[in-house]
């Protein structure tokens, strides 16, 4: 640290070169969140853009009856990836984009906790999206909905490459979406300013929090049914086909286990954008900030108990259908309680009629109609008639546009004076949103009673004498209108970033953190962070910004090229550990190329290319883990403003520790929609029992056990005698650590290739050979990992006061032996149970 | 009976008991829905009416009050009757229940009357029920997923492989009803649809009879791939059939319907193709 005060502008030239992104093709080096959040947004509003050029093909096609403008083949594909588009393209990188741009400038932290996870997210994202885009333009977009629903997907009655296009370029945008999910739940947990408590924090990251830990839950049971599919598709395995023991009704559980959470994963953040803008434009404070945190929580409980309202009419039994029927109805009550806190804020306020205030009361009268007909299609015997219908395609569209497009422009128009440093010269917006209000209205509004007049979803023409007629045509003229006023707010954004004047630093008054600084924000975000005693920390102190800069917080001073920001305990917000945050690096770009090729691999059938893929991933990702860490202690030191604060690696709750445990979380998640899955196949499918079972085999299955427990033993036995200082004995126990898992997946190996019937055979097979090798892959990570904290010993990068490879390496052992454990008990357990 | 009708789908205009008891509660729930539309209407006006300087509000006279008791009481009012109005649709045993099946394809749909016993009549795309009668329509489907609807009737039900899902329909009147494939089930799904036709309980038997014994003069060409079991849809009591709309051949006729004939049977002869094209058009 330099001795003497500097002033704001030294500081900033101290840190701006630090943290800044490199220019030309250092950008494609980039991790800062900065970046990766807007090239997030930026990407997924092209997407958008492409979703809504999708829905004026359909409007155009419907217009009339017997339209002659697509045949059923294209429509088919039109509306498939429509939805696709907009759910997995536009929607959830949105919000995940948003919060990773959002949550540190708020939080008052200089980075994400792991920007280079941040930036293959990103990768992955875009070349996910451009599998499906890609194909779709060459003729080949998935056409079975998307839902892909089997066995209308499965290979008999969908041959072609579109479905593979969906089930792998989905997957892959998925794993995006994961990745950025573990990383945004340690973010907001961990790297806070000194002293945001769980209570004094932005209720944006409240909403973003759950949301992201839905995804870590929801989007695993997808990913799941994606592999599942495909390879029933491409290898003749059995599991959603009932003429070999499987079932389609499995995939419809599977689909909308994550589907029904995704949308309130989607709500959420549009919910979180709503309370933080409402207060600040009706100059107050939110009315029951607990009511509203325990509402958000109570959403994210109950939205995953409510999937099978998409399936009232698959034949479910009735009693179980009414269980399901309230718990859809329940979720009415947080909402509720939101809606009016957010009510009860506009009255205590005084609010004023700016743009994102209009708005938010679009989002008023288009989301409240849309909770509505949402309680209306939960009564079961209603849904039986308007399932399928285009009232469904009202409803979701006023509950999806209300519930977040009205408040993600909201919070766009909010944040755009943050992002470009900009105010707007012209009244473009306001024009855009009447067009944008109106068109939606007129689009969807009538359409609830073409539903209810008898129009299904997705067909591509009606006859001119079922009464639709004049309905479908005032649907694609709202339509219409919608897109213009989207085209509008597209040039009013691009307007605003090329000739806007500068904008104030604090235009709407906001107490957030996020307006402590100068616009646009800097690469480093704080010259030196805030400690935090309140809510509206801004409001508390409105010279923050100027101090600040000036260096007067925390960690306001460059050490060497250490890129610092400071990590919290999570529930007090007391300051812990300084993270040391990595430099920009091509390594997520590199890793996301042999991940692309995995993907294309499976999806091409040229399975080497899959394999080389895997292997080169392997290998960055090691190279990736091993620049992590330090090779010597070096103890608290300090940290600015009165702290003094060891490096994470010497901390026992270091980010690194929760993104292995919540990475681990959506991990359990798999695993226990497939032990659904092998349940439900088992008890409910038609076609059961198999022609064979498996032999219990005691031998395999004692071994196996030794194998895997055996090996998560040694682990914990390592871990152990490091932290007692023990280090003699480490380097041998993570070897037989690393030899236990290799046992134990060797064992589980053998189940498919030796001691099963043939996977395409039945389904019982096909679920018991997908058990085992989700059992032995865990395996070869945990023998892996354990290989690897064996190298990092003998280099020096652990010590018993840094022990986090080690701790790392022990939740994937203890998982490892937990699932093979369970694996093998279920495997020979079952056939045993239910044999001769 | 239903050739005039303005939406021969439509859900508003029930025809049986099952769909009157959902109409009834589509207009009670639109009131309340309109009702509760109304209060955050006012409440939001009331917002804006306030330009005094800032007060505090109740917020649990508002949160609680208005978020949790209120949603609360109505909802479970709602759930209650919605299960009531459930369990009363559901296909429960009774007496006189006359059973029919129904089994999907890509796409058009199959009719048997297994209480008719051996020999039972098999129809394609019309289905035959007796009016003022409980009918269970045992439905499964023959490839992917389908959904069996006849809006005026009832609510729909999913045709599911390996399976058979019951669905109870009664007509009150004699009639013709528009029925169709309420699932997606792939490029065909738009025309997939079918007709109800609702006899009076006595000429029911009658009909079917003729429908069994029926021996149309169809081209040998045609009689071998529509021939039951074959996967394509038979011919029973096609030369009585009004297409329904939606149907491929509902708009055809003279030369345009020969061509299609012509396009679907492979090779014939022009006095076959007549033939053809006269049984097809013949219900109209």
């Amino acid at each position: 640290m330099s001795g003497g005060r500097v002033t704001a502008l030294g500081l900033h030239k101290q840190l701006d070169p630090l943290f800044r992104t490199p220019s030309g093709w250092g950008r494609l080096a980039a991790t800062n969140h900065t970046d990766i959040g807007k090239r997030f947004l930026v990407t997924s509003f092209v997407f958008f853009l492409i979703g809504g050029v999708l829905a004026m093909l359909i409007r155009a096609q419907l217009a009339t009856p017997h339209s002659g403008f697509a045949g059923p083949a294209a429509y088919n594909q039109f509306f498939t990836m429509h939805g696709t588009v907009m759910m997995f393209l536009f929607a959830i990188p949105a919000l995940e984009g948003l919060a990773i741009y959002m949550m540190p400038k708020m939080l008052g932290a200089r980075d994400m906790a792991f920007p280079r996870l941040g930036a293959y997210a990103y990768w992955c994202y875009l070349s996910g999206g451009s599998i499906l885009i890609v194909a779709m333009l060459l003729g080949l977009a998935p056409d079975t909905g998307w839902f892909m629903y089997t066995p209308l997907s499965s290979q008999p009655y969908s041959p072609g490459i579109n479905a593979d296009v969906w089930l792998i370029g989905v997957t892959f945008v998925e794993v995006s979406s994961i990745a950025g999910a573990v990383e945004i739940a340690v973010s907001i947990l961990k790297l806070r300013a000194p002293g945001m408590s769980l209570s004094r924090m932005p209720l944006l990251a409240w909403y973003l929090l759950v949301a992201v830990f839905m995804i870590l839950i929801g989007f695993p049971p997808l990913v799941l049914g994606s592999v599942m599919l495909e390879i029933e598709r491409a290898f003749g395995w059995a599991f959603f086909d009932p003429a070999r023991g499987g079932d389609s009704i499995l995939w419809q559980h599977l689909f909308w286990l994550f589907g029904h959470p995704e949308v309130y994963i989607i709500f959420l953040p549009a919910a979180g954008i709503l309370s933080t803008l409402i207060p600040v434009l009706c100059r107050t404070t939110i009315v029951g900030y607990g009511w509203v945190v325990a509402a958000a929580i109570s959403l994210g409980f109950l939205s995953f108990g409510l999937w099978v309202h998409h399936m009232f009419t698959t034949g479910i039994p009735h009693m179980g259908l009414a269980f399901f029927s309230a718990a859809s109805t329940l979720v009415a009550v947080p909402t509720a309680i939101q809606i009016f806190a957010w009510l009860a804020t506009m009255v205590q306020g005084r609010p004023q009629l700016r743009l994102p205030m209009l708005y938010i009361l679009g989002f008023f009268a288009i989301f409240v109609l849309g909770g509505l007909s949402g309680v209306m299609v939960a009564v079961v015997p209603f849904n039986w008639q308007v399932h399928d219908t285009h009232f469904i395609v009202a409803h979701l569209h006023y509950v999806l546009v209300g519930g977040f497009v009205f408040p993600l422009l909201a919070g766009l128009y909010y944040w755009l004076p943050l992002v470009s440093g900009r105010r707007r010269l012209f009244r473009l917006g306001e024009v855009a949103f009447w067009l944008n209000f109106i068109g939606f209205n007129l689009t969807f509004f009538q359409m609830h009673l073409t539903g209810l007049l008898g129009m299904p979803r997705r067909v591509y023409t009606y006859p001119a004498e079922m009464g639709w007629t004049g309905l479908n045509l005032v649907s694609s003229i709202g339509g219409f209108l919608s897109a213009i006023g989207f085209a509008l707010v597209l040039v009013d954004v691009v307007l605003q970033f090329l000739s806007g004047e500068k904008a104030r630093r604090n235009p709407w008054n906001a107490g957030t953190l996020e307006w402590a600084g100068p616009k646009p924000p800097p690469s480093y975000n704080f010259a030196s962070l805030p400690l935090v005693t309140g809510r509206d920390p801004l409001q508390a102190d409105p010279d923050l910004a100027v101090r600040l800069a000036r260096g007067e917080g925390a960690l306001g001073r460059r050490r060497g090229e250490r890129r610092e920001t400071i990590g919290v305990d999570m529930v007090s917000g007391a300051a812990e550990q300084v993270v040391l945050l990595p430099g920009p690096t091509f390594l997520p770009l590199f890793a996301a190329l042999p991940t692309g090729a995995f993907f294309l691999g499976i999806l091409l059938k040229q399975y080497l290319l899959s394999l080389a893929g895997v292997a080169v991933a392997l290998v960055l990702f090691l190279v990736w883990a091993w620049n992590n860490g330090q090779r010597q202690d070096e103890g608290a030191q300090d940290a600015g403003a009165g702290l003094v604060l060891p490096p994470h690696p010497e901390v026992r709750e270091a980010p690194g520790h929760w993104g292995s445990l919540f990475t681990l979380t959506a991990d359990a998640s798999l695993f226990g929609s497939l032990l659904f899955g092998y349940a439900y196949l088992w008890t409910i499918a038609p076609g059961w029992p198999p022609p064979a079972l498996l032999e219990p085999n005691s031998a395999n299955l004692a071994l196996g056990l030794l194998g895997v427990i055996g090996g998560w033993a040694a682990m914990r036995r390592a871990t152990l005698a490091m932290s007692a200082g023990r280090t003699a004995s480490v380097s041998g126990t993570l070897l037989a650590a690393a030899a236990g898992q290799i046992f134990g997946g060797v064992m589980l190996a053998l189940v498919p290739l030796w001691l099963a019937p043939p996977p395409s055979g039945h389904a019982y097979a096909s679920v018991t050979a997908l058990l085992a090798a989700y059992g032995a892959f865990h395996c070869a990570v945990a023998a892996i990992m354990a290989l690897f904290c064996w190298a990092r010993v003998k280099r020096g990068f652990v010590s018993p006061a840094r022990t986090l490879d080690l701790r790392v390496t022990l939740h994937w052992q203890a998982w490892a032996a937990f699932a093979g454990s369970l694996a093998l008990l279920v495997i020979h357990g079952a056939p045993w149970v239910a044999g001769p | 009976m239903l050739g005039g009708c303005a939406a021969p789908l439509s859900t508003l205009e029930p025809g049986g008991p099952s769909a009157r008891a959902i109409a009834v509660l589509w207009w009670v729930m639109l009131a309340g829905a309109a009702a509760i539309t109304a209060l955050v209407a006012v409440l939001l006006a009331l917002a804006w009416r306030r330009r005094h300087a800032a007060s505090t509000v109740n917020a649990a006279r508002w949160i609680v009050g208005g978020g949790l008791l209120f949603p609360l009481g109505v909802l479970g009012v709602l759930t209650a009757a919605a299960l009531i109005v459930g369990e009363r649709l559901l296909p429960h045993p009774a007496p006189e229940v006359v059973t029919v099946e129904a089994r999907a394809h890509q796409f058009w749909w199959r009719f048997t009357h297994p209480d008719l016993g051996a020999g039972r009549a098999v129809t394609a795309t019309e289905l035959h029920i007796p009016a003022g009668r409980d009918v269970d329509v045992r439905i499964t489907s023959a490839d992917v997923i389908h959904s069996f609807w006849v809006p005026q009737l009832a609510g729909k039900l999913d045709a599911v492989p390996g399976f058979e899902n019951v669905l109870r329909i009664r007509a009150a009147a004699p009639g013709r009803y528009q029925g169709r494939c309420a699932e997606f089930c792939g490029v065909g799904h738009a025309a997939n649809v079918f007709t109800v036709v609702a006899h009076p309980p006595e000429e029911y038997a009658a009909t079917l009879a003729r429908l069994r014994s029926e021996a149309a003069p169809w081209p040998a060409n045609c009689a071998a791939c529509h021939a039951d079991g074959t996967g394509a849809p038979g011919l029973a009591g096609v030369s009585a059939r009004a297409w329904p709309p939606g149907h491929p051949l509902h708009a055809l006729s003279g030369e345009a319907l020969r061509a299609w004939v012509r396009l679907h049977a492979g090779p014939l002869t022009e006095a076959e193709t007549e033939q053809a094209a006269a049984l097809l058009e013949g219900g109209r």
